[in-house]
């Protein structure tokens, strides 16, 4: 049973939900946690029991981050590339990056991340 | 501390083009702090939203692999204190911004730290970018407090070659001290 996770923002930590209703997972505000690793470690393990459950349910990862540092970076890199094998086992997966447009480096980041992948996407400029 | 220290160490700050400095030990909350005085800062003197990025990106790479190293390489409390107390600078120049960050690192350490930095030196933007796109793609290490990205990403941000130092500071330590152009 998937449970429902809620972290509060803090200044360099970000809002997560993820929903086992919905099976969305949503990250708001910056990226750069004390112990980032310790941060996305349970996050990373909800979105492998996602994906191995509901297989006919979308799985969607919905990123509106605008700084990430490069352990957050590496965090994110290892749920896309979850998704990425979830998709290509022909599971529903869909990752959406909200950016500001006024943030280059952000829109690059999302770009950069997603090059290689074959997964559903949208980098969304807001 | 007296006057003529104070006078002798504007002189520096003024000479260098140095607006922020800090000096002592890196808790998060100091690195948030100091992170949104930096921001304020460029915002209020810089036009180019990347170059605001950047400055902030490098710096808290800087800063955070100084808590993450005095976090597993002391000893002891003590070593970690000595450790975790970093100097961080930063300038503007004509070009551009300069950000230096230093701090205290174990003699047995310096070897690796320094074959890891001489081999991104030489590297043009397409060899960092593979190399940091490898390392992005490579499974962590058991107890891996950081991506081994960070060097890799300051050196993509920089216009210059990482510029580096290393000075005998003690015993069983050396002063490491590391400069990024933005």
């Amino acid at each position: 049973m998937l449970e429902r996770i809620y972290i509060e923002a803090t200044r360099s930590s970000p809002h997560v939900e993820c929903d086992p209703a919905s099976l969305v997972l949503r990250f708001v505000g910056e990226s750069y946690p004390e112990n980032t690793f310790q941060f996305y470690r349970p996050l990373i393990a909800w979105l492998d029991r996602a994906l191995a459950e509901e297989a006919d349910q979308t799985v969607t990862l919905d990123v509106a981050l605008s700084y990430l540092n490069t352990g957050s970076i590496k965090s994110m890199m290892d749920m896309l590339d979850r998704l990425d094998e979830a998709h290509q086992d022909g599971r529903p997966v869909m990752v959406l990056w909200r950016c500001d447009a006024e943030n280059e480096r952000i829109v690059e980041l999302a770009q950069e991340l997603l090059e290689d992948l074959s997964l559903p996407h949208e980098i969304r400029t807001e | 501390m007296h006057q003529t220290d104070m006078l002798a160490l504007r002189d520096i700050f003024v000479r260098c083009g140095i607006v922020l400095g800090f000096n002592g030990p890196f808790s998060q909350s100091v690195i948030e702090e100091l992170g949104e005085a930096i921001r304020r800062h460029l915002e209020s003197r810089e036009q180019a939203s990347k170059r605001i990025s950047d400055v902030f990106a490098v710096y808290i790479e800087m800063t955070q692999n100084i808590r993450h190293y005095a976090e597993t390489a002391a000893l002891d409390e003590l070593e970690r204190e000595a450790l975790n107390a970093g100097t961080v600078l930063i300038a503007v120049e004509e070009d551009g911004y300069s950000l230096m960050a230093g701090n205290l690192v174990r003699n047995e350490h310096v070897e690796r730290l320094t074959e890891r930095l001489e081999r991104i030196r030489p590297m043009d933007a397409e060899a960092l970018k593979k190399a940091y796109r490898d390392r992005l793609r490579a499974p962590l290490e058991e107890d891996a407090t950081g991506a081994g990205l960070g060097f890799l990403q300051m050196a993509r941000k920089s216009a210059r070659p990482l510029e580096y130092s290393l000075s005998p500071a003690g015993e069983a330590h050396s002063f490491f001290s590391l400069s990024v152009h933005i």
